[in-house]
C-alpha cells in the first residue's frame, strides 16, 4: 500500500490544467475523426453567381403565395415541373409556406441554376423542407429541377 | 499488476489517468455535440453534411455500394435497380465537375443541393441539379 502525497495547490492546478488539456486533445481527436469520414472532391466546382432577378421574383411569388404573379413569370410546362419539384417528401402539396430561402447559385456559359430551400406544413400538417433549383436561361426560367 | 503499479510514482499514475478520462470526455463531448446539431436538427446545421458529399461522389463514380449503404434500407429489386440505373448512367455520362449550392435543415430533415456538369458520349455537356433529401445521414429522396 502506498501512501498518497498531500494535494497541495501547486498539484491540484496540475492535475486541473492536464484534465482541461485532456478534454481539448479528445475534442479536436474527435473532430479529426469526423473529417476522415469526409471524401475529398475530386471534381473542380464552378465559381458562385449573383442570384438571378427572376429566379428571385419566382421565390418572392411562392413565398408571398401571389399566384397570379406566378403565373405571370413562368410558363404552364414549368409550372407543373414546380407543382412536382415543390410535393413534400411525403409526396404531398405544401399548404402553408413559412419561407422560401436561396441557397446558391453556379452558371455555365448562359445557363444559370439558382438552389432554393422551401419551409412550411405539407398538406398532412406536417413540417416540410423542400430544395429545388430553377434553371435560368437568357433571363428566363426554364426547367425545375432539371 | 501490483507489482508494476508499485514502481510508478503516484503522480505520474495520476497523471495517466486525468489524461485518459479528459481524453475520453472531450471526445464523447465533441460527437454528443456533433449529433444534437447535426443529426437531430436541434440547432441549424450550416454547411455541407458528409454524408451527401459521399452520396454525391458514390454516384458520380458509380460505386453501387457505397450509394446503397447511404440509402435507407432497400430490398433486392430496388439496390437491383438503383445498380443497373449507375451502371447505365455511368456508360454515358462524364462528370466534370461538382458544386455545392447549399443546404438547408429543419429538424431531422436536411436538403443539400449539387449541380453537376456533364459531358455525354456524344462530346455535348450540360449541367444537371441533384436536390437531396437526408433524414438521420440517409438520403431519403433525390430530385
Amino acid at each position: 500500500m502506498t501512501r498518497r502525497p498531500p494535494m497541495t495547490e501547486g498539484r491540484a492546478i496540475f492535475i486541473l490544467a492536464l484534465f482541461v488539456g485532456a478534454v481539448v486533445a479528445g475534442v479536436v481527436a474527435e473532430r479529426i475523426a469526423a473529417a476522415g469520414a469526409q471524401r475529398e472532391n475530386p471534381y473542380p466546382a464552378l465559381d458562385r453567381v449573383e442570384e438571378p432577378s427572376v429566379a428571385a421574383s419566382v421565390a418572392g411569388a411562392i413565398a408571398n403565395g401571389d399566384a397570379r404573379g406566378l403565373a405571370q413569370l413562368v410558363d404552364a410546362q414549368t409550372l407543373q415541373g414546380l407543382q412536382q419539384a415543390l410535393l413534400s417528401p411525403l409526396d404531398r402539396p405544401i399548404a402553408d409556406v413559412r419561407s422560401v430561402r436561396f441557397l446558391g447559385a453556379t452558371a455555365r456559359g448562359s445557363h444559370v441554376v439558382a438552389a432554393y430551400a422551401l419551409s412550411g406544413k405539407d398538406m398532412g400538417g406536417s413540417d416540410a423542407i423542400v430544395g429545388f433549383v430553377l434553371d435560368v436561361e437568357n433571363g428566363q426560367i426554364v426547367g425545375v429541377n432539371d | 499488476m501490483g507489482r508494476l503499479t508499485r514502481w510508478i510514482p503516484p503522480i505520474v499514475g495520476t497523471a495517466i489517468g486525468t489524461v485518459l478520462v479528459g481524453m475520453l470526455v472531450g471526445y464523447v463531448l465533441a460527437a454528443s455535440v456533433n449529433f444534437v446539431i447535426a443529426d437531430r436538427g436541434w440547432f441549424a446545421a450550416a454547411g455541407e453534411s458528409p454524408e451527401a458529399r459521399n452520396f454525391m461522389l458514390a454516384y458520380l463514380q458509380r460505386e453501387a455500394e457505397n450509394v446503397a449503404a447511404l440509402r435507407p434500407q432497400q430490398d433486392v429489386v430496388s439496390k437491383a435497380l438503383t445498380e443497373q440505373r449507375s451502371q447505365s448512367t455511368a456508360s454515358d455520362i462524364k462528370a466534370l465537375s461538382l458544386t455545392y449550392l447549399g443546404g438547408a435543415t429543419q429538424g431531422p430533415i436536411s436538403v443539400q443541393i449539387y449541380a453537376v456538369e456533364q459531358r455525354a458520349r456524344d462530346g455535348s455537356q450540360g449541367m444537371t441539379t441533384f436536390a437531396l433529401t437526408l433524414v438521420g445521414g440517409k438520403v431519403v429522396l433525390v430530385r
